[in-house]
């Protein structure tokens, strides 16, 4: 079954694909949106999860992955921004730096889930974000035309990077 | 006349589960204005849940809340069966009461650790913390993470629970699968020990507060999952009578309604309120742990010693989750059928952060007509509001960046539902 829950992977690398954020709050669910477009597309024992976001159950989530690749939307609001940007995080360990504090009504955020795993030696082996930028965050499900626009994309990008490591 | 309007925005990466903004307006040395605005979702799903089955609050309302999902579960299934005429089987309602210890240790955990240590601890956030008092972090996780496991064992997973619907649920945990959660569980009551008297070494500034307590009341167990809602002012109703006793007030400046007390006033939920009105109902375990709590007492009106209560609040769940597991037999069904019928149902339970009532209206063929959800955020937004005026009139000596310090670590006592977890979205001091 492509995309399986824990308990089916095969010995190999373990890869985790995480969905972060709210169906409910329109392009806030395209992380989300994202990882359930892929799921048909990715390899057998590749762990798909759906979170809120919340750094410390991220922490959890990616704890022991070879690689862990996290879809999230996101407001900028500084340029760049429109589609989708990736950041390798295990490989620009800077990229981060400029990021603020999660906006969340109480917990922390992505990036401080990032900052929290280098701090505590809880990052998964590789870590890559793609993050979509938010159009419409109003209430409500489905998402805006303009990040209907490019969570397309997003799945080819999720579904190449996760061929770089998964098994099979 | 002078204007001095300071905008502080956080940048960058930023969730949208819920947002807050708090206006300050000083004119000549005097605070004229303090206002806390807060975009809530319940509106939304109100509307969004008329016409849809009965069936789906639970899974709907669930989404209001990435940290409680469980409370808007429990309470939009307790309405939804008392308007149908629907009483759970007992051993069905101690899973969910499990369940709900599952969400109550995991909130707190991360609350007492990650968002309200930092500010007694004198580092900035939970990152410097996770620098400077690593072992404080590493078993903050731990102990967050026994509630999680609560949750994915009986709810299906820890975001979300799956596994809830009317009647019960749709698959009862066997015997087997809960007792691996006893031995952690007894670690983490331990655990839970340690952080009351860690928190009750903090030093917590002065401050009464004078709102009226409410909160749920059952006379033989700490209320979470059912109850009387009580005060100390006298109050002692059914939750059926919720809506004659108390009002939501439209405030321009929010999309959220304010509670009130009808020819009450304002009034506090949340920790503080079930701690003080439920003391004598604590598991032993945690009343001794309390007793020893410096300064804490048995009635707690400083709200910055809520980390202590939610500390011995983090024991009780433990210590009642690990009763539930001990004596826990498979129930004969995973749930008791509800069909519908044309009534309304009302459901109060406790979320972490206060009471958490629902009503809901559904015709006979299970189609909900109206629904009303009351978080607790609303209900003590006045409270809040009220806390930081008399804080800012307080401390306006101080500039900007301290006041905004001052006011962050002042709401985070209440835990909102608004992004407070670090900074506000937006602060803004006028100065005229």
């Amino acid at each position: 079954m492509p995309g399986a829950a824990e308990g089916t992977r095969p010995v190999g690398p373990r890869v985790v694909v995480i969905g972060v954020g709210n169906s409910m709050r329109r392009d806030d669910g395209a992380g989300i949106a994202v990882v359930e477009r892929a799921r048909p597309l990715l390899p057998e024992g590749v762990e798909v999860r759906t979170l809120g976001g919340e750094a410390t159950s991220l922490l959890d989530a990616w704890a022991g992955a070879d690689l862990a690749v996290v879809v999230d939307a996101v407001r900028w609001q500084h340029p760049p921004t429109a589609g989708v940007t990736r950041i390798d995080v295990t490989g620009q360990p800077d990229a981060l730096t400029g990021f603020g504090p999660a906006a969340s009504s109480h917990g922390l955020g992505v990036a401080e889930a990032v900052a929290l795993g280098r701090a505590l030696d809880r990052l998964p082996r590789r870590l890559v974000l793609l993050l979509l930028t938010l159009a419409e965050e109003g209430h409500g499900e489905g998402l805006s035309p303009a990040v209907e626009g490019y969570a397309e994309e997003a799945v080819v990008l999720l579904a190449a990077e996760v061929s770089t490591a998964a098994p099979g | 006349m002078t204007h001095k309007v300071r905008d502080l925005t956080v940048e960058g990466l930023a969730r949208v589960e819920g947002e807050g903004a708090m206006h300050v307006v000083v004119t000549d040395g005097e605070v004229t204005d303090v206002r806390l605005r807060i975009y809530e979702p319940p509106r939304f799903f109100e509307a969004f849940l008329r016409g849809r089955a009965y069936t789906e609050p639970p899974d709907i309302t669930a989404r209001i809340c990435g940290i409680c999902p469980v409370a808007y579960q429990m309470s939009s299934c307790q309405a939804i069966e008392q308007a149908c005429g629907v009483t759970v089987d007992p051993p069905l309602r101690a899973l969910r009461r499990l369940l709900y210890c599952g969400e109550w240790i995991e909130s707190h955990a991360l609350h007492i650790y990650f968002l309200h240590a930092p500010d007694f601890l004198g580092v900035g956030s939970a990152l410097e913390l996770a620098k400077d008092h690593r072992e404080l972090v590493e078993k903050a996780l731990q102990l967050k993470k026994v509630g999680n496991d609560i949750m994915e064992v009986v709810g299906g997973r820890a975001i979300h629970p799956i596994n809830v619907r009317l009647g019960g649920f749709y698959r009862a945990p066997a015997k087997r699968e809960l007792l691996p959660l006893a031995e952690r569980l007894r670690w983490a009551r331990d655990a839970s020990l340690e952080t009351v008297e860690l928190v009750s070494t903090f030093d917590f500034p002065d401050l009464e507060i004078d709102h009226e307590l409410v909160a749920l009341h059952h006379p033989d167990e700490y209320a979470i999952t059912e109850g009387r809602i009580v005060s100390d002012g006298g109050l002692d109703i059914e939750v059926s009578e919720f809506l004659e006793h108390f009002a939501e007030e439209h405030v321009e400046r929010s999309t959220s309604l304010h509670g009130r007390m009808i020819e009450r006033g304002r009034y506090l939920v949340g920790p503080l309120a079930r701690y003080s009105l439920n003391y004598e109902q604590l598991p032993a375990v945690a009343r001794e742990a309390a007793e020893k709590a410096k300064g804490l007492g048995r009635v707690c009106r400083n709200p910055f010693r809520s980390i202590q209560v939610r500390a011995v609040e983090t024991v009780a769940a433990c210590d009642e989750a690990l009763r539930i597991i001990e004596g826990y037999t498979e129930p004969e069904r995973p749930a008791v059928p509800v069909e519908p019928r044309a009534g309304t149902g009302h459901g109060a339970t406790e979320a972490p952060r206060g009471l958490l009532y629902h009503r809901y209206s559904i015709d006979d063929g299970g189609i909900i007509q109206t629904a009303d959800i009351i978080p607790p955020t609303a209900q003590n937004q006045d409270a809040i509001e009220a806390d930081l005026r008399k804080l800012v009139v307080a401390n306006l000596e101080l500039d900007d960046h301290d006041l905004q310090h001052l006011c962050e670590q002042s709401i985070r006592n209440y835990d909102p539902c608004i992004s407070c977890s670090t900074h506000f979205l937006d602060f803004t001091v006028e100065r005229r």
